[in-house]
């Protein structure tokens, strides 16, 4: 832990220690995040493959617009 | 070759057992909305967790890493001050993209003729299609290019009578036939629950390399190496340098970014997938706050790669010197890399690939048939033939960028060839965006937005050409890139509002942000 306080060149000034820490400290709260995404997403694979067996097929929901009523701005098949 | 026989067992066992996920999702598809945006169930983290494995595309760490080796850090400012502007409007607001989903489209040619006509969306899905496949073409043979130099593989692999067959054909092969096999089968469901392991694998590798490589290195002399070769550059990006970024870049940039969330199909149609609109936007928001830790990461392998080698070609390196800068990386990590974390670094890249081939070849192909067949079908495809369509297009597509890569040369970097594509498309993302919230926006300032965007920069790309065959410096025209492609889209803009305003007739608007709030609420799905 101790190695990530080095030393700056003093003529690149504020930025060159901000954007090293911002750095940093991003790295590892990317690492944090990866942990939570993974554990989130294992329960949310569930709740996919769940629903997937459960819904009713609309088979007219495939990308199409169906004709519109006077009124009706636009539906698709879903 | 640098890879040992316990790499190619880890990369092999991981493959397979990526492929036997996918042969079983694959029973899962039961209709044409599972097959293309996964029966709109995907969830907060599980969209996350895919969308990441999506957005590091092998060519993304080519890039990267390239950005890495030649400028260090001096992005991180740009991405700080991009946050600041995109995360509010899409993360918080959900600006654009959670209408998009309120409106059920699957893409965004269709909510263009929800919206305004079928023409249109003809018009607009060919050129969408067109410009996002473009793009597509040099995305093998670039990665295959970097995976060549990683492995250390020959130039030439084989001799087929007189011709030399490249490694790199070999390799974008290979590529070409793993991404098209997952798209095959079971399509986007197939697409989110494989990226999600393969991000998995992916992000274990990219952090195991970043930690073997600080611990060999040292992270002082990582660092002091970057601010001795590159100076104030290194970190601070409005240095005024040439070939360096100004504010008509990063305007450019920002605009062309946020045009992109309504109008780059694979973005949309995993904003598609998602079970209601707050979880696009809140997706976006997490993955933007935490997401830029592991660009930064990737970058730092190019300032590993500069702190070892230098910023010169090492003297006997069988790389082209136009190419070095983004085989610097790949040959530094090929000399450094030990066995097992080669094995894995591999899959990880394979997967990179993958993930983002995949999830963009099977919109492009959606939107293809969806977009440019089926509006000129007077009886709509049948579920079976539906999904069948977008898989031969699939194919299709592989076999042209196949075709495409065994002749492809370089005549410009990678980012700006990318983002000239881009532009093209962006014109779609002003009619998209002016639709969703301005009952005025006509089908005229929607044609000429379109229009503009297609035109302007092709006739710019043609005169550049013009000016470099007449053998005059490409930097000395008279604007920049940035700068053309800045005022196509201003120009877009007005007229898109101009011609709105002239147009008396009524338009198709209707409320999203109605259907936004009850979906939100559960009220409709």
């Amino acid at each position: 832990m101790s190695e990530l306080f080095i030393q700056f060149d003093p003529e690149l000034g504020f930025w060159s220690p901000f954007v090293y820490w911002f750095v940093t400290v991003s790295a590892i709260l990317c690492v944090l995040f990866t942990l939570v995404v993974i554990v989130g997403g294992v329960f949310d694979l569930r709740f996919l493959f769940n629903a997937l067996s459960e819904e009713d097929v609309d088979e007219t929901d495939d990308g199409r617009v169906v004709a519109q009523e006077p009124g009706d701005t636009g539906k698709t098949g879903g | 070759m640098n890879v040992a026989s316990i790499d190619w067992t880890i990369l092999g066992v991981l493959f397979l057992a990526l492929l036997a996920m996918a042969v079983w999702i694959n029973g899962k598809c039961r209709s044409v909305a599972d097959y293309l945006v996964s029966g709109r169930k995907v969830r907060v983290w599980l969209g996350m967790g895919a969308g990441i494995a999506g957005e590091i595309g092998l060519v993304t760490i080519v890039g990267t890493c390239e950005q890495g080796y030649m400028r260090g850090f001096g992005f991180v400012l740009i991405a700080i001050m991009s946050m600041m502007i995109m995360v509010p409007l899409f993360g918080v607001f959900g600006f654009g993209i959670e209408r998009f989903r309120a409106s059920k489209a699957m893409s965004v040619p269709q909510y263009i003729e929800m919206r305004y006509d079928k023409r249109l969306r003809i018009m607009s899905g060919f050129f969408n299609s067109f410009a996002g496949v473009l793009q597509m073409c040099v995305f093998p043979i670039i990665g295959a290019g970097f995976l060549r130099v990683l492995i250390g593989a020959p130039e030439v692999a084989f001799m087929l009578g007189d011709v030399a067959v490249r490694s790199d054909w070999v390799i974008m092969g290979i590529l070409l036939t793993c991404a098209c096999i997952f798209t095959f089968l079971g399509g986007y469901i197939t697409l989110i629950v494989t990226n999600f392991f393969q991000m998995i694998i992916i992000m274990v590798s990219l952090y195991w390399l970043g930690f073997e490589l600080i611990r060999k290195i040292g992270v002082q002399e990582l660092w002091s190496s970057l601010e001795t070769n590159h100076g104030l550059s290194a970190v601070y990006p409005f240095t005024g340098e040439a070939g360096g970024y100004n504010v008509i870049w990063f305007a450019w940039m920002i605009l062309m970014s946020i045009l992109l969330q309504f109008s780059y199909g694979p973005y949309l149609q995993k904003y598609a997938a998602m079970d209601r609109p707050k979880t696009v936007s809140l997706s976006y928001l997490v993955g933007s706050l935490f997401g830029s830790g592991r660009t930064f990461v990737i970058i730092g392998f190019g300032v590993a790669a500069l702190a070892m080698m230098g910023p010169t070609q090492p003297p006997g390196v069988e790389v082209s010197d136009t190419v070095w800068s983004s085989m610097a990386t790949p040959y530094f990590l090929a000399q450094h890399v030990g066995p097992v974390l080669m094995g894995l670094l591999l899959a990880s890249l394979l997967f990179a690939d993958i993930s983002t081939t995949d999830q963009y070849i099977l919109s492009w192909s959606t939107s293809i048939v969806n977009d440019c067949i089926c509006p000129f079908k007077k009886k709509p495809f049948s579920p079976r033939a539906h999904i069948m369509a977008v898989r031969l297009t699939i194919i299709i597509l592989c076999v042209l960028f196949f075709l495409f890569g065994l002749i492809y040369t370089p005549t410009m970097p990678i980012w700006e060839f990318l983002w000239s594509c881009a532009t093209v498309i962006c014109g779609t993302g002003i009619a998209m965006l002016f639709g969703m919230y301005w009952k005025r926006a006509s089908i005229a300032g929607a044609y000429a937005s379109v229009l503009t965007c297609l035109i302007v920069p092709l006739t710019d790309l043609a005169a550049r050409q013009v000016w470099q065959a007449r053998g005059h410096d490409s930097n000395e025209y008279f604007w920049l890139p940035q700068t053309s492609a800045f005022t196509t889209f201003i120009t877009a803009i007005v007229l898109m509002i101009v011609l709105s305003l002239m147009s008396s007739k009524p338009t198709k608007y209707w409320d999203l942000g109605k259907i936004v709030k009850e979906m939100n609420k559960g009220q409709t799905s």
